[in-house]
């Protein structure tokens, strides 16, 4: 075991902590805004980013599309992917027990999981592409440009939910749904189509992770698992529906992963990750920024 | 591939020209499922033998399976020392062990300087820690220490991370001459790409893990260039080896990993013990690998060694690898001397 | 109706079981053996998650801890499971009650109290892969030393499956004995109402503390059985997401709250993935999970009280020819 982490070590921990971070918040943003509205809790939603990656996976490697063009296919195709999983599976058990909507969707993630496993293979696929290694430094630090874009994506893309759901009818609408679903009814809003536009949209930001993530990340079939339990974490930190909390969140769990690997020998550090989100589902469920509900 | 040649070239003789039979069972990772395949195949499917498994955990209690139903068992791929420590007289291993890419890794690192290499005084250790990373970092620790190497990291990581900068740069922080890896492929890949960032002018070197699956190359390009890695299988060996290798690219369209070489070898190991048998009784087949003795030149042998033949362990005599260098997008072998590359320092 | 007759049924059950090893060969038997394993699994796993309807995705920790603990009972003192199996029960229990504690103490209902089952099991995986006297990432293999009973260890299936018919029966009676009790009244007056149930005067937390417990305990103890059967443990096999996962599907798709409804899941599902694997594991892999989630979101479509709450509505609807929905999986069978 060797504690013995120096300036240099911890200050570049911090920097990939809030790349990392920026991350986390970017592939958080749809559960938040899923599990915020309709308050389900999406098991599924890992297993979709893992087909967002595939799909810009693809573009890139067969298509020889650039990463950051993708984005023009992945956004639109994960909306209506979202839409049509929404369909068919999760609008019919809205009204059902918790315990079956987490069952649901954990069927629905295993299943997508292991159509992968069967069309893509177990192997873990990844691009070569020139961003790869542009770097850019900053006093000590390093920073991959990549995971820079990715930070910056994660931003425009919280804040342009945020406007969107605040300025805009639709958006309005979601809001109305996700605090009173009967009020909103009554105001004559078309509760179901809501719910099915913020799934839509709740996929959609995966589609954009998909693509900012492919240049410096890799795609495989259960490449969602971990990454889906992050969701969680940073979903649960910044207090389900909170997009500002989201990003907070997304860069808590950064730092702790990355801060936590200076500090604790080998994967230890995950435990500290998980010690992170039990104490906030006990003292604070409500998430880091919102006030205690009575 | 194995089963199709020994077929076409008329079966088992001793045995009336038997055909062999493939029956395939997949543990998808898990021992319990692997339990469950063995017994499939010893109960259900009456196999006479049995070749396999990928993981270490999965081999460990297939291991003990085949041994209560007393069917020879030849391990290919799982290196862990462990499975051939338990004294069972039906598992056979193939393969390398966990302890053996450790011990060359080293090794090569004290031969560096006479290849005009830097001198190795300290190395740092990186790796994932499941069983395989905790293994062959427990023997690179080892053999480091009797070679007098000092260890100046030992930095673990879950393979699942997102993110390895932080250990990496730990890494970096420490200095080693050498960095010694043992990954899966998306770390390998994250690894180097990290250590490019960073600036480390380190050689890394793999112990045949990510490094070794042909997307490390081909993801990476250019900062691949000079890993170290190690492998079971090269054309450097033989004749026999090239026209494998062709052979097996024309059919899979891949080059022949050293995974794919050992269940090769492992079918014929298997032919050669019914030749010698003559039956498929389980006990007799046993002892009939057991004493297998396959000479190159003579019987089919891909494995680089002279010869192959098992101690009272059941572990294969010899089974040398090879260390290779990534230049310009290929292997290039550097070791055992003499070898045809040349080593290149960053 | 008799109010013995749920007795009667699970014994005459139970006893025409025992008879299947007289037609089973060994990899049926072995197969036979999965079922009773998870079939006891999901029992003691509905206690929690179908009764007290606190949805526990982590029972994998308490399994883990049951497996564990014997395995390294064993491999380092050489103890018999037997003794192994007490401290395991001793230390489940307290894991269980010390978890339920904090967590019900802050009221975490729901989602919440899924994730944080969660957290607790994957982070155990974590710390169990970081100790090397417990096998690391490895896990721990245990010496067969021959057919013996002193160390819970049989030469052939049939030892294990009678274990594991035993165990079934008796966590078969205990539910339907407890379903006469208080205890599980209040349960289900937790589940279905909890601040109702509090102002009838249940004591609410320490309802689902002991609840927890009893869980919690009794997959410990099917934890001792796997590891008996399996000798061999490793931090994904016993503790984890999957596995916890895995037990509950059978609860699910059987029946949430029923006595039997973990028994008919476990005995319908266990063998279609195990056929599945061996028909296509290798043709097209992931099938066998694949049909598990096609399982599983088919029941949660058009069975949600799983398949005894589909027969019990069938039932009635055939009993009355009328349309009154059924509104409790319960109904068939809690008298």
């Amino acid at each position: 075991m060797n504690f013995n982490f120096s300036g240099a070590v911890l200050s570049q921990a911090i920097a990939s902590g809030i790349m990392l971070g920026g991350l986390f918040a970017l592939i958080s943003i749809g559960l938040t805004l899923i599990w915020g509205v309709m308050k389900i809790i999406n098991f599924a939603q890992g297993e979709f980013l893992m087909v967002g990656l595939y799909l810009a996976y693809f573009l890139v490697a067969w298509g020889h599309i650039d990463p950051y063009i993708t984005i023009l296919v992945t956004v639109p195709f994960m909306f209506f992917f979202g839409i049509g999983i929404f369909r068919a599976t999760i609008s019919p058990i809205l009204k059902d027990p918790v315990m079956n909507q987490i069952m649901l969707t954990l069927g629905v993630s295993l299943i997508l999981q292991n159509l992968a496993l069967m069309l893509f293979s177990a192997n873990v696929q990844s691009v070569h592409t020139r961003y790869a290694t542009w770097n850019i430094h900053i006093g000590p630090v390093v920073i991959s440009a990549p995971q820079l874009i990715a930070l910056f994506g994660s931003v425009i893309c919280t804040l342009a939910v945020w406007y969107f759901l605040k300025t805009t009818d639709s958006g309005r609408a979601i809001r109305a749904s996700a605090q009173n679903p009967t009020a909103a009814t009554l105001m004559g809003i078309d509760v179901p189509r809501t719910y099915l536009l913020a799934f839509g949209l709740g996929s959609a930001t995966l589609g954009l992770a998909g693509s900012l993530m492919i240049p410096f990340y890799y795609t495989q079939p259960t490449v969602g698992v971990f990454l889906g339990l992050i969701m969680f974490i940073v979903v649960v930190l910044g207090g389900m529906g909170n997009l500002v909390g989201c990003f907070v969140g997304g860069l808590v769990i950064g730092l702790a992963e990355t801060v936590g690997a200076a500090v604790f020998p080998g994967s230890l550090a995950r435990v500290f990750t998980f010690s992170i989100f039990i104490i906030f589902l006990l003292f604070r469920p409500q998430g880091v920024l919102s006030k205690r509900q009575t | 591939m194995a089963v199709e040649e020994i077929n076409a070239a008329g079966g088992i003789k001793s045995m009336g020209g038997a055909k062999l039979t493939l029956v395939e069972a997949d543990s998808q990772g898990k021992p319990d499922v692997g339990i469950s395949e063995i017994t499939r195949l010893c109960q259900q499917d009456n196999v006479t033998a049995i070749l396999g498994t990928y993981q270490s955990s999965v081999a460990l209690p297939a291991t003990q399976t085949a041994e209560r139903f007393q069917t020879p068992m030849l391990i290919t791929t799982a290196v862990a020392d462990a499975i051939t420590q338990k004294g069972y007289k039906y598992i056979f291993r193939i393969c390398d062990l966990a302890s053996w890419y450790a011990r060359d890794q080293i090794t090569f690192c004290k031969a560096m300087e006479s290849m005009g290499g830097p001198k190795v005084t300290t190395v740092a250790l990186l790796h994932e820690d499941t069983d395989f990373g905790q293994s062959t970092s427990a023997g690179q620790l080892k053999y480091a220490a009797e070679q007098g190497i000092k260890v100046v990291a030992n930095v673990a990581y879950a393979a699942s991370s997102a993110d390895l900068t932080t250990q990496v740069s730990k890494v970096k922080a420490a200095n080693p001459d050498v960095v010694l890896t043992t990954t899966y492929l998306n770390d390998s890949i994250l690894i180097a790409q990290e250590a490019k960032t960073l600036g480390m002018t380190q050689l890394f070197f793999d112990a045949a893990g990510g490094t070794v699956d042909p997307q490390f190359i081909k993801t990476l390009g250019a900062t691949a260039e000079n890993w170290l890695t190690e492998i079971e299988f090269s054309t450097d060996s033989s004749q026999l080896a090239i026209d494998l290798n062709a052979a097996y690219k024309a059919k899979y369209g891949d080059n022949m990993t050293g995974n794919g070489m050992d269940g090769y070898q492992g079918v014929y190991v298997l032919a050669k013990a019914l030749e010698d048998a003559g039956t498929t009784d389980k006990a007799k087949l046993r002892d009939a690998i057991a004493n297998v003795k396959m000479v190159a030149g003579t019987d089919r042998v891909v494995i680089p060694t002279k010869e192959i033949t098992f101690t009272s362990d059941g572990e294969i005599t010899s089974a040398p690898l090879y260390v290779v260098q990534i230049q310009k997008g290929v292997f290039q072998t550097l070791f055992p001397l003499p070898a045809p590359g040349k080593l290149i320092v960053p | 109706m008799s109010l013995k007759m749920p007795y009667i049924r699970i014994l005459v059950v139970g006893a025409l079981i025992c008879l299947l090893p007289l037609v089973l060969d060994t990899f049926y038997m072995h197969i036979a053996v999965l079922v009773l394993i998870w079939a006891f699994l999901a029992c003691a796993w509905n206690i929690i998650g179908g009764y007290a309807g606190q949805h526990s995705l982590g029972n994998g920790l308490y399994m883990g801890i049951g497996a564990y603990t014997v395995a390294y009972l064993v491999n380092r003192f050489a103890l018999t499971p037997w003794v192994g199996l007490l401290v395991a029960i001793a230390l489940s229990a307290a894991a269980a009650a010390f978890i339920g504690w904090i967590v019900f103490r802050y009221a975490l209902k729901g989602a919440y109290f899924a994730l944080v089952t969660i957290a607790l099991t994957e982070a155990a995986v974590y710390v169990v892969s970081n100790i090397p006297a417990l096998g690391g990432a490895g896990g721990m293999q245990m010496e067969y030393r021959g057919n013996s009973l002193a160390y819970m260890q049989f030469a052939g299936q049939s030892g294990y499956f009678y274990m594991g018919v035993l165990m079934v029966v008796f966590i078969l009676l205990l539910t339907q004995w407890y379903k006469s009790k208080r205890f599980f009244y209040q349960l289900i007056a937790v589940r279905e109402n909890e601040d109702a149930a509090e102002a009838l005067g249940v004591d609410t937390v320490k309802a689902k503390i002991k609840a927890n417990v009893m869980s919690g305990v009794l997959c410990a103890v099917g934890g001792v059985f796997y590891a008996q059967y399996f000798l061999y443990v490793g931090p994904r096999s016993v503790f984890g997401e999957v596995v916890s996962v895995q037990i509950l599907i059978y609860a699910i798709v059987g029946g949430l709250g029923t006595t039997w409804g973990p028994v008919v899941g476990a005995v319908l599902l266990v063998p279609l993935s195990e056929i599945a694997r061996g028909q296509l594991g290798n043709s097209l892999p992931g099938s066998q999970l694949l049909l598990s989630g096609v399982v599983m979101v088919l029941t949660m479509l058009f069975m949600p009280f799983g398949i005894i709450g589909a027969v019990a509505r069938l039932r009635q609807r055939w009993q009355h020819r009328s349309a009154t929905p059924l509104v409790d999986s319960q109904g068939g069978e809690a008298s």
